[in-house]
């Protein structure tokens, strides 16, 4: 194919989405609409009170780093993002961690950013008036 | 068994075209980078944000981002219409202070070849003021933005708020009121549809030297 000599892209952006219940590491390239690679504290942790910890979040990024360097990605701009909205506007446990190890890696991190989606104002906490009833 | 998957998806990888994504007009169709895309059509739609500082290589604008959005397709070349500007937001936390006030001024404009903006202003004074003088900076803030809007074409209008000439205006204007610590744009959008804004392309020989630099 004569795309072949053509040069291909080295840019990605990693979005590293860090909640209390999961850590979400998804590497795309620079438009964001195709995925490089995408793996989740999930998909290392056995039990699932491991998946938002800091050494499933390394293990998951070293992961996506690697399918993404095989892919040609050489820098990725981080994005870094906490669930937002009306829950938790900090990043979890699993966005540190994650983040040295797409470094430790290999990759390129140029510019790190904070994207939490903050509302101007605010929905309503769900739970209702008397609270979550477990 | 997953060995086999991931060289599927190898192929499926390899088989992506790759498109050069120009900036529009106001920006010199500087060249933003690369996306995978299976065909020319999926590529359409599709917006780019890149910092203002990936184009100029000043490092004073790094906190400016800029989203593109591909409009056009030709060959391996994508052309891209600029769809809003935002500052971003690590940035602005550190310009707003407790006991300080902030001004934000909201206006929705025209400019001269008829595409619809909504500006967003910000300036920061140096301390606490009245009400009354929150009001006089707005109105001032106001006056600046219709003025503009109402001389400059599209292209030029953004140039002028994201290289901060509306935003020194400004703070110099603003001034006789109170002193600010300084003056933003802080974000526009691009209110018409963006297939209404007038597209320029760059000339047919422009582009050529574009391409060869692109594969070089």
């Amino acid at each position: 194919m004569s795309q072949k000599h053509k040069k291909r892209g080295s840019v990605g952006i990693a979005w590293i989405y860090a909640s209390y219940n999961n850590t979400i590491i998804h590497i795309t390239d620079i438009s964001g609409a195709e995925t490089i690679a995408r793996v989740s504290g999930g998909m290392i942790a056995k039990a699932d009170r491991d998946k938002p910890s800091p050494w499933a979040a390394m293990q998951a990024a070293i992961r996506a780093a690697r399918i993404a360097l095989d892919k040609g990605i050489k820098v990725v701009h981080v994005k870094v993002k906490a669930p937002g909205g009306y829950g938790p506007k900090t990043p979890g446990p699993g966005a540190g961690p994650a983040i040295r190890a797409l470094v430790r890696a290999g990759l390129m991190v140029d510019r790190i950013e904070d994207v939490t989606p903050l509302p101007t104002d605010t929905i309503r906490k769900p739970g209702g008036r008397r609270g979550r009833r477990v | 068994m997953s060995s086999r998957s991931s060289r599927a998806v190898r192929d499926k990888w390899m088989a992506k075209r790759w498109f050069t994504v120009l900036a529009s007009s106001a920006f010199g169709f500087a060249e933003l980078g690369l996306i995978p895309a299976n065909d020319e059509k999926s590529i359409l739609g599709r917006t780019i944000e890149v910092s203002f500082y990936d184009i100029t290589k000043d490092i004073s604008q790094l906190p400016i981002k800029i989203k593109f959005q591909i409009v056009d397709v030709d060959g391996d070349i994508a052309y891209t219409q600029f769809k809003g500007y935002e500052l971003s937001r690590d940035y602005l936390r550190s310009l707003v202070r407790r006991g300080s006030s902030k001004i934000d001024a909201v206006r929705d404009i025209t400019t001269v070849d008829g595409v619809d903006l909504r500006v967003m202003a910000m300036s920061v004074a140096i301390k606490r003021i009245k009400t009354s003088q929150i009001k006089a900076i707005r109105k001032i803030m106001f006056e600046i933005i219709d003025e503009k809007a109402s001389t400059l074409s599209f292209d030029e209008f953004i140039q002028e708020s994201v290289l901060g000439r509306i935003a020194a205006e400004i703070q110099v204007r603003a001034k006789k009121i109170y002193p600010l610590k300084k003056a933003e744009i802080r974000k526009i959008k691009v209110l018409s549809p963006i297939y209404q804004v007038p597209l320029k392309k760059p000339e047919k020989q422009q582009s050529e030297t574009v391409e060869s630099t692109s594969i070089s």
